[in-house]
């Protein structure tokens, strides 16, 4: 059984966000082994973990629907220029229109349905009450630019990457909810530029490793990656443009409260080449789950402890987790026998 | 945020000697206000068809045609202030000019130009951190995350966490 989407809760002032024991459950849980490392950690995006798993589909929509895409509503309202698409990814930002409808009208078929007759679609939207006919390729049909228009329907981040001279170009993207970092100033940068402030990795040859990797990715064989940190309430836009009014509660956290005002935040990654336009569609799913619920896991709690434990100080640094992860440590050796 | 690292931020561009491309038929100078002392060099030792621009404004619109005309087998030659070797490279990139094609002369100052990440305004003639940002009027912290587009660096609130713990000044380079 798939969870359905349940009604609007907030990522923002009071915080009404909870994870159902289902959703707890399907949470992609990010760390394999006890100690933490750096790793390219790309595999195939193939259907994994059986039904109702966060793996099942191509694009995973689960009980944060609703209150995810008014959310990403509320930010671009309030910040327009978080959407961005260079001129010319106008291909690329239908191919992601395709690739988002088909498969969500596929893999979700009471939500979401698409007929096609040429290049006269017909999308329907049933959880957001949308309903639209349109000229595929042709902006001027749609209410709003294609990339816009599709990114507010589904859950994540996506960036559309232009692929030349052997490199990926970050060259549009609908970014509502990173993990601290800006759309607006990283726009037009190299794989390598914009992963510039990343500690360690570079040095270590991750990116050099990973860009070959992915450039040679080709139509039909997504592949997907796991990232993580940890964000304090569960708070979506956790982005710089926002720093100001969100870093103040990284000096929050007390043993008291840890287990609630934290929380795990997962990026499941996924990498899908697109076909008329060459781009890659790199898109960001977050999931959140806090600490008190992920202890509920026996198996979770212990390895999240030692991972934790082991996090090198360069990467506890650029993730943030300096004021906190002490306290995080301390609350999480209480699970761990070995501790 | 995102903090800088003693191994250095990969975006930030690092300047190497420049010497003349051997292989190119046609050397175009472009400085601001003032040919540099090492671009005159590089000049006077140029055998080769070569042309020299000197202009403070990197939109200038006799600037932009020559970069429109520029020949394949061309080499241009940067020398100024950080944001203007930036901004003219961008609109020869425009201009379909390759990388290769572009040699960029060490700054003639460290200022920098600092992209603020709450209010996109950018601020000039940045030495510090943190840094008063123009816009906004924030104390920003300087990062080495440089983007080519904007011809600028990173900034980001230094004492949003704790409003009562600024950092120390420090000069940047």
């Amino acid at each position: 059984m798939r969870v359905a989407p349940k009604d609007i809760q907030s990522f923002r002032d009071d915080f009404t966000y909870s994870n159902s024991a289902e959703a707890i459950e399907r949470f992609p849980f990010p760390f394999a082994e006890d100690e933490y490392r750096y790793s390219v950690n790309m595999e195939p995006h193939l259907p994994k973990g059986g039904e109702g798993s966060a793996y099942e589909k191509f694009l995973d929509i689960d009980e944060h629907y609703l209150s995810e895409m008014a959310e990403r509503e509320m930010v671009l309202n309030e910040m327009p220029h978080r959407c961005l698409a260079m001129a010319h990814m106008d291909l690329a930002c239908w191919d992601m229109v395709e690739r988002v409808m088909v498969s969500l009208s596929e893999d979700y078929p009471d939500y979401f349905s698409l007929t096609r007759e040429g290049d006269r679609w017909s999308w329907e939207n049933k959880l957001l009450n949308i309903k639209d006919q349109f000229t595929f390729g042709d902006s001027s049909s749609l209410p709003m630019p294609p990339l816009d228009y599709i990114g507010r329907q589904v859950q994540g981040d996506f960036a559309l990457l232009d692929q030349r001279e052997g490199d990926l170009f970050l060259d549009a993207g609908i970014i509502t909810c990173p993990a601290d970092w800006s759309l607006a100033f990283d726009a037009g940068m190299s794989f390598k530029e914009w992963h510039g402030p990343v500690p360690m990795a570079h040095s270590e040859g991750i990116f050099d490793r990973a860009l070959k990797y992915l450039i040679a990715i080709p139509v039909g064989k997504p592949v997907r990656r796991l990232n993580w940190t940890l964000t304090v309430n569960a708070r979506m836009d956790t982005s710089p443009e926002k720093y100001h009014e969100w870093g103040h509660e990284r000096t929050s956290v007390t043993p008291e409260n840890v287990g609630e005002k934290v929380y795990l935040r997962v990026e499941v990654q996924v990498l899908d080449r697109m076909p008329r336009s060459n781009a890659m569609m790199f898109s960001i799913r977050t999931y959140l789950l806090s600490l008190e619920d992920l202890v509920t896991n026996k198996e979770w709690a212990v390895r999240m402890h030692r991972a934790m434990k082991t996090l090198p100080e360069p990467l506890i640094n650029y993730k943030g987790l300096t004021r906190f992860h002490g306290t995080v440590v301390d609350y999480l050796s209480q699970f761990d026998p070995l501790n | 945020m995102q903090t800088e690292q003693s191994n250095g931020v990969v975006s930030k561009p690092v300047y190497q000697p420049v010497e003349l491309n051997p292989k190119s038929s046609f050397h175009l100078f472009i400085a601001e206000q003032n040919v540099t002392p090492a671009m005159q060099s590089l000049y006077d030792h140029c055998l080769k068809d070569k042309k020299v621009t000197v202009s403070s404004d990197a939109s200038d619109p006799e600037l932009l045609k020559s970069l429109a005309c520029f020949p394949l087998v061309g080499t241009l030659y940067l020398a100024g202030t950080e944001p203007f070797i930036w901004r003219v490279a961008s609109y020869a990139r425009q201009a379909g000019l390759r990388p290769d094609q572009m040699l960029m002369m060490t700054p003639v100052t460290r200022e920098r130009h600092l992209f603020c990440c709450h209010c996109y305004q950018i601020t000039e003639g940045v030495t510090y951190s943190p840094f008063i940002c123009a816009g906004c009027g924030l104390s920003l912290e300087v990062t080495d995350h440089f983007a080519r587009l904007h011809s600028a660096y990173f900034g980001y609130q230094a004492n949003a966490e704790d409003r009562a713990n600024l950092p120390e000044r420090r000069e940047v380079s």
